[in-house]
């Protein structure tokens, strides 16, 4: 990729990427180095980079990276869970937004990755795959799951309501 | 397989997802119909797709932007073109400022090494150091090049700008009886032999030195007595002139007959003797 390929990734794609990480770490600082630092890696590795395959290649890069920070914080797990418990206080304050917000925190990581890379980005379960190092079917079970968790979120709340 | 009751829930999230052909999806859709209970279901699985926050925004992509490599191979260069640039104006400069002092240093130095008439003759020391100062000056001149070479040209020509406004009263009014007297072919020698001898000359009553013993002084260093001739005393203002021109390197040249047409070359100035008298 050129110089401009890379400068056009940091227009178009830092943002995004900002948002995806920051959901994770919930931790502005921690978000900001993970771009910082993919975006270091991508100019380094810009020749082998292809330009068209350069978002992928940044959100890879800051996912790995954001999972080896939050390991040695032994804050991640990494295997597909059963969601815990959920517990609904005074929901019904907060918006469609905010519910869903706390919803996915509930998610395993891996569900609530593959559900932000659809989401937010939009790619497929391929590229979402290649993203998180998964195949095609294990993405697509893992939204399945998440998608099953954010309704019956949704449920309990207007339950709740 | 079709869509019933029991893998509902499928078929709602591949619909949500985008992930149905057009006939699946119709097929959905027409499953809806027929189960209305269920359509708050799938209208809740809508529901949970996320949308982000465009608030959240990166603060620090101008640290990530690249510049254009172009411009930094240009600057890259301009930076050497600067450091080039900045080290020959600083070998002129210490150049400079080593050979060519300002013109009032200039003018001050010249004055200070030019005693008065009345110090002349004890002026040896400073006229020799004069001499290898200049022969100093020209050989690193010729090291560092010819436009060193030409500064120090310069620096020797307001020497001798200098020495003229000092010496040029008295060259006006005494020089033509040195002229007029001396067999001279060479008076820059004749005047080195004066200075070479100055120890003994000086010795003397300068101011009662006779001809004869000022020729044989400088006889013993040379038979190039070009002074022998002298049908006059040279006074102190007269051996001034001579060191002058000794310093100078002045030559005097031509007819040495009695109609005095003689040229003092001084380098600087050319003097005819004749036209001299003529204008005293």
């Amino acid at each position: 990729m050129t110089i401009n390929d890379y400068n056009f990734c940091v227009s178009h794609h830092a943002d995004h990427l900002f948002r995806f990480i920051l959901k994770h770490t919930q931790h502005e600082e921690n978000a900001r180095d993970v771009v910082q630092n993919a975006f270091e890696i991508l100019w380094k590795k810009r020749d082998e980079v292809d330009a068209e395959k350069a978002k992928s290649f940044l959100f890879s890069v800051a996912y790995k990276n954001m999972i080896d920070q939050f390991r040695k914080q032994k804050k991640v797990n990494l295997v597909d869970e059963f969601p815990a418990q959920i517990k609904i206080v005074n929901e019904h304050k907060s918006g469609l937004k905010e519910i869903l917000d706390k919803a996915l925190n509930t998610l395993p990581e891996v569900q609530k990755l593959c559900v932000l890379l659809r989401d937010y980005e939009g790619y497929d379960y391929k590229e979402i795959g290649e993203i998180l190092s998964l195949n095609e079917s294990q993405v697509k079970v893992y939204i399945f799951r998440a998608r099953q968790t954010l309704k019956n979120y949704l449920v309990s709340i207007e339950t709740v309501l | 397989m079709n869509i019933n009751r029991n893998n509902y829930e499928e078929y709602f999230i591949n619909y949500m997802e985008n992930e149905l052909t057009a006939s699946e999806r119709k097929a959905v859709e027409a499953f809806v119909e027929a189960n209305a209970d269920l359509k708050s279901e799938l209208e809740l699985f809508e529901s949970t797709k996320l949308e982000a926050d465009n608030r959240i925004v990166f603060k620090g992509k101008d640290k990530l932007i690249k510049k254009e490599e172009t411009k930094i191979i240009a600057w890259k260069w301009n930076l050497n073109m600067w450091s080039i640039a900045a080290m020959l104006i600083l070998a002129v400069g210490t150049g400079w400022w080593m050979f060519h002092p300002s013109d009032d240093t200039n003018q001050l130095s010249i004055k200070s090494e030019m005693p008065k008439s009345d110090s002349l003759s004890n002026s040896k020391p400073e006229i020799q150091n004069q001499k290898e100062e200049r022969i100093l000056i020209e050989k690193k001149s010729i090291a560092k090049g010819v436009a060193i070479k030409k500064i120090e040209s310069i620096k020797i020509n307001e020497h001798h700008d200098c020495i003229v406004q000092e010496i040029q009263p008295k060259l006006d009014s005494s020089y033509k009886r040195i002229i007029a007297s001396v067999n001279l072919q060479n008076a820059k020698d004749s005047a080195e032999m004066i200075i070479a001898n100055q120890d003994k000359i000086e010795n003397k009553d300068n101011a009662n030195l006779s001809d004869n013993e000022i020729v044989a002084v400088a006889n013993k260093k040379s038979d190039e007595h070009i002074l022998a001739s002298l049908p006059m005393k040279t006074n102190s203002t007269q051996r001034q002139i001579i060191k002058a021109l000794a310093w100078l390197g002045g030559k005097i040249s031509g007819n040495n007959s009695n109609d005095g047409n003689f040229n003092i070359d001084l380098g600087f100035a050319q003097i005819n003797h004749k036209e001299a008298l003529a204008n005293n």
